[in-house]
């Protein structure tokens, strides 16, 4: 017994034992990275979604209040005193080269002092070079000076299309803004995800 | 050799133990990135939760305050689906505005979602508006001409054409009186004299009558309900009662009523001067035959676009006090009736609260 073990491993024993630890290492090296790759997937779709979903209730919280104006009662009380700034100011257009209706430019009355304030109180959002931008200072859509609020390392916005339709509901006039918006990563553009959502702008007539 | 085994062991054992201890990091951290945005997503699902309790308490609120409508200042507490609410509605007068005189009322709304975890605060603006723009200042008004027979009686609104100019039948073509009719003052009817003290009788048109009238409203809706005729249906969805005929009505019976056909009646009482009805007959015949009396007013309304004639007939002593109207050249042949402005009436039509509408302000809602 005690000779036989001195002879060490044979030749064929030998390659056995290397290939199938090759084998293993093979087959450990796959799992390791694919769980790694996994992972990395799963936290650029959990960035991905949690920055779209962000940036689309921003739009879509703002975009509710359009046409709010503090003297909203005197348009009863006191109709020629109301402002009227405010009425019927949804524009959808587009920054020049980006698709059809992906800019929107709407306005409410946001320090509740009745009367339309200008550049604070003039808002939009569109989408430029694959990011959303918001309207500064009363820029129109076709200009620049918008502040851009995502981020081209987590987002690559493809599409923002906004469409304004009017409808009766139980005698009331409503206009809805129905809000299309399609993302995907910058870094895998097979992780895309796709929003849209029907605001009714309530202070519509 | 023995050695060499060992050693061949460890450095797997080593590696494996690396490697290992790579994953569970980077799962560790995959999983504590997905918990936050698990957290992001529930208080994001909180927060559109707390959105949709508060949009629909405003609802309920709106409904609460249309269903008690003398009582505007008040606050509501409520639960939907588990998630409650508070609203304070405050209600303010004012008078003699171009609507009338009007109710606004400021809802806010606060509503929780059922975790408690979102809030969301709507707020909105309603007004409770009367539903006929102003009271008719002239018992009979046809948008048309008006060939009557019959010993008829019109007593005419005594301030209608103007401060002491009376007036009694108002119409966009002729007015021609046959038989005993006559037209005639409050107190002269009061005193039973209206035959013989008139404004007008046959051959005689007094300035009560103003007819051919250039400016007689081209849409009769419009002018007392506030709504173009195209659009009758609306004013059909705003009515206290819908019915295929008058059978059903009675002295309780008060508010916009629409009758969507005939309308024949034979003795007894619509409505009363505190309580009136306002009728509005929709493409259907108008006929009395006997001691109707009706309180309010009565419009008979031609839906655009149909030529059909009605009969407009009130015979056997019928009474109607407060104004009666059409917005078509009614087939008219009337025997015994009377015609009485009645101011009180009339301006219960406006201000009662069978005839007050709950209106959104458009412009006031905010949530900020």
């Amino acid at each position: 017994m005690l000779a036989r073990k001195q002879q060490g491993l044979s030749l064929i024993e030998l390659m056995i034992t290397i290939s199938l630890g090759l084998l293993l290492m093979a087959a450990l090296t796959t799992v390791f990275s694919n769980t790694l790759g996994v992972n990395s997937r799963s936290l650029q779709l959990s960035q991905l979604q949690q920055e779209a979903t962000a940036v689309m209730e921003l739009m879509i919280s703002d975009l509710r209040r359009t046409g709010y104006r503090a003297d909203a009662n005197e348009l009863l009380t006191d109709p020629d005193n109301a402002s009227t700034d405010f009425n019927d100011s949804i524009v959808i257009s587009l920054y020049p080269g980006e698709a059809a209706n992906s800019c929107i430019e709407f306005r409410y009355d946001e320090n509740q002092d009745g009367a339309f304030n200008g550049a604070p109180e003039a808002f939009g959002y569109r989408v430029r070079e694959g990011q959303i931008q918001r309207r500064q200072s009363a820029a129109s859509c076709n200009s620049g000076g918008w502040q851009t609020l995502t981020s081209a390392d987590m987002l690559q916005v493809d599409s923002l299309t906004f469409l304004l339709t009017e409808r009766m509901t139980m005698n009331v006039n409503e206009q809805i803004v129905t809000v299309q918006m399609a993302v995907s990563a910058p870094s895998d553009a097979t992780l895309s995800r796709e929003f849209s959502t029907e605001v009714v702008i309530r202070n519509a007539y | 050799m023995h050695t060499n085994h060992a050693q061949r062991g460890f450095a797997t054992l080593t590696l494996s133990v690396l490697l290992l201890s790579i994953i569970i990091l980077a799962t560790l951290y995959t999983a504590r990135f997905k918990a936050q945005e698990q957290r992001v997503m529930r208080n994001h699902a909180a927060s559109q939760e707390a959105y949709l309790v508060a949009d629909a308490a405003l609802e309920q609120v709106i409904m609460l305050i249309d269903a008690d409508r003398d009582n505007l200042t008040r606050s509501i507490d409520g639960t939907i689906a588990g998630a409650t609410y508070s609203a304070t509605t405050v209600g303010t007068r004012f008078n003699d505005t171009a609507r009338g005189d009007i109710d606004l009322v400021d809802i806010t709304v606060a509503a929780q979602s059922a975790d408690g975890r979102g809030q969301r605060t709507f707020r909105q603006s309603l007004a409770v508006m009367p539903l006929i723009r102003s009271a008719p200042d002239v018992p009979i008004a046809i948008r048309g001409a008006m060939n009557v027979s019959g010993s008829f009686q019109v007593v005419a609104n005594p301030n209608g054409g103007g401060d002491g100019v009376p007036l009694s039948i108002w119409t966009s073509d002729d007015v021609d009186i046959n038989g005993n009719g006559t037209t005639c003052g409050q107190q002269e009817f009061d005193q039973g004299n209206c035959a013989s003290l008139p404004f007008s009788e046959r051959g005689d048109h007094g300035v009560d009558i103003l007819d051919n009238d250039p400016n007689f409203p081209d849409d009769l809706m419009m002018y007392l309900f506030g709504i173009e005729e195209a659009n009758w249906t609306d004013l059909k969805a705003m009515a206290t009662a819908e019915y295929e005929n008058c059978d059903s009505l009675n002295a309780a019976s008060t508010g916009l009523i629409w009758i969507s056909g005939p309308c024949e009646l034979s003795s007894g009482q619509i409505g009363t001067e505190e309580n009136p009805v306002a009728l509005v007959i929709q493409d259907g015949d108008f006929r009395i035959n006997g001691s109707m009396q009706i309180f309010g007013m009565v419009f008979a309304f031609r839906t655009p676009g149909n030529i059909a004639t009605y009969d407009f007939k009130m015979n056997g002593g019928a009474v109607i006090q407060g104004a009666v109207m059409a917005n078509f050249d009614p087939d008219l042949s009337n025997g015994n009736l009377t015609a009485r402005y009645n101011a009180q009436v009339l301006q219960n039509v406006v201000t009662n609260d069978a005839f007050r509408r709950v209106y959104r302000v458009g412009g006031s809602w905010h949530d900020f």
